[in-house]
């Protein structure tokens, strides 16, 4: 099911399901499944059309609820709610799983991390994110021997100190720190609405009018960072299109990092923000939530590509350098992954890969894979 | 003074107009919208207060306890979130714009606003045969605040009401 109106297509999945019983209390123990297709009718609708089936729904069902739920559902109130929960546990998830795919990418290409030295954060530069977003990365690829000179010596690539990679692998603190602290602000705004019950949601707009752009650029970055990995000059030394084995009939990876430029695109045209968008005397916040699951959604799909990308880089490095390790955490990752998706070694149908690697991201597998190596990130 | 810092005067300037702006152009919003912009205002604040007071040196300089200084390379120059928030800061512009139009501010003005809050920030294009190739375009961000806030204030100029 999806709800077109949202102008953004947001399925109706388990976990957008959890969020919107959370609001009404007496249904919690109610699953996806007993409902599924009892609300189709929604598919155009607006929070108060989704509100309102979802009430009928409930009552056909014998459900009688308190007049001030019955309320809140007519109003579109509790949707509304329920996709500010969704939009923050969502963003949550994705700006950890950003840090791990940077982390993956630096073991692939055996990346210099005085970028991400805590002084420079701690001492320079001290935005929260970005502090928070280097110590991540920090922890990811502790106990690596490929992200120093002796590694990048050995794998034969590099024959003087790298000195410092290009700007989309060393101002990952930055980009995504940035995108963290817009998104504290936002969290703060949109619990504030949430919290004083106010129906315009005018704080979220335009706090979500940042997080938009905050969201395309990390979405850019990532598809920057695996751009580089397609190319052997850019990659210090990985082969043309990440390509193991024979070259004939394998094509490795570049149809794959290409979906990633399309998706950028897509995630950009989410970016016009709130008061350009508003008729008079409405709000935007249904159109601005939704929009926002879509564009996390969008930039998901980038990240597990690169994810995907990084894992196939790491497993060359491991080929030519089988006595060296990995970082505790981004060896994690890469276990988990490989669990589901195997390394490429002659061409085959990448789409399936792609949603294997996406379905382990959103259901949370390579974060508690990793998380249980190395603890919870920030 | 390195690109951040030049974005960073040019940031600074156009909060400080827009400033002294704002209590003008409160009064037009219902009150849940003002205190929405209100909020968004003081966290750009924060925000331009914060990069007030960083380095953006590349390399930066550590000393050692033996004396000897030790250079670390990074992205210090990197202002992604003035970036950030002077996009909003158009956008917020084109908010109070709104306002400004049922005062009787000329239509026109309105829309180079929401031009103006079109956004910046979030795009990139690659320079330097690809070692440069992540750009926040922070200081076209920052461009496009002081620009918004010269349009605010012939919107006010302008209101009949």
């Amino acid at each position: 099911m999806v709800w077109t109106d949202g102008a953004a297509g947001i399925p109706l999945s388990q976990e957008l399901w959890n969020h919107l019983i959370a609001q009404i209390p007496p249904v919690e123990k109610l699953d996806l499944a007993a409902v599924s297709g009892a609300i189709s009718g929604v598919e155009r609708g607006t929070e108060r059309d989704l509100g309102v089936s979802l009430l009928q729904m409930l009552q056909e069902k014998g459900l009688e609820l308190p007049r001030q739920q019955q309320e809140r559902l007519e109003s579109g109130w509790a949707v509304l709610c329920a996709l500010g929960g969704l939009v923050l546990t969502r963003t949550d998830r994705l700006l950890r799983y950003s840090d791990l795919a940077a982390a993956m990418n630096l073991e692939a290409i055996r990346g210099e991390l005085g970028a991400f030295d805590d002084r420079l954060h701690q001492l320079a530069r001290p935005y929260p994110g970005q502090i928070d977003c280097a110590e991540n990365i920090r922890r990811l690829t502790d106990g690596s021997d490929m992200t120093c000179d002796r590694g990048r010596f050995a794998f034969g690539y590099d024959k003087a100190p790298r000195v410092q990679d290009a700007i989309c692998v060393r101002a990952t603190p930055q980009t995504h720190g940035g995108v963290r602290d817009v998104f504290s602000f936002a969290w703060k705004q949109i619990e504030a609405d949430i919290g004083e019950g106010e129906p315009f949601m005018a704080r979220t707009e335009l706090a979500l009018s940042a997080l938009l752009t905050a969201l395309a650029d990390l979405a850019h970055i990532s598809e920057r960072r695996a751009f580089r990995l397609n190319d052997t000059h850019l990659s210090y030394g990985l082969p043309m299109n990440l390509v193991l084995g024979g070259v004939g009939i394998n094509h490795g990876f570049p149809v794959v990092q290409s979906t990633q430029a399309a998706l950028v695109a897509e995630l950009k045209l989410l970016t016009l923000p709130a008061p350009l968008l508003r008729v008079e005397g409405e709000s935007t916040a249904y159109l601005s939530l939704c929009k926002t699951l879509k564009a996390i959604e969008l930039a998901e799909r980038v990240l597990a590509v690169e994810i995907l990308m990084a894992a196939q880089g790491m497993d060359v490095v491991a080929a030519v350098l089988p006595q060296f390790s990995f970082g505790r955490g981004t060896q994690a990752t890469h276990r988990c992954l490989r669990r589901q998706v195997a390394v490429l070694m002659e061409n085959r149908f990448m789409a399936p890969d792609m949603m294997a690697a996406l379905a382990l991201l959103q259901e949370g597998a390579l974060l508690s894979a990793t998380e249980d190596a190395v603890g919870q990130l920030r | 003074m390195n690109g951040s810092t030049m974005t960073q005067a040019i940031a600074v300037t156009a909060f400080l107009q827009f400033s002294g702006l704002l209590p003008q152009c409160l009064p037009a919003l219902p009150a849940p919208r003002a205190r929405a912009v209100q909020e968004t205002v003081n966290w750009i604040g924060q925000i331009l207060e914060q990069e007030n007071n960083i380095t953006c040196d590349n390399p930066l300089l550590f000393e050692g306890s033996d004396g000897q200084f030790e250079a670390v390379m990074g992205c210090n120059y990197s202002n992604t979130q003035v970036g950030y928030s002077m996009d909003l800061l158009s956008t917020v512009m084109a908010e109070l714009g709104r306002g400004l139009l049922k005062q009787g501010a000329p239509a026109i003005l309105w829309q180079r606003l929401a031009t103006l809050a079109m956004q910046v920030s979030g795009d990139s294009i690659p320079t330097k045969g690809g070692q440069e190739d992540h750009v926040e375009f922070s200081y076209t961000a920052a461009e496009k605040a002081a620009e918004s806030a010269c349009v605010l204030a012939a919107m006010l100029a302008r209101c009949s009401r």
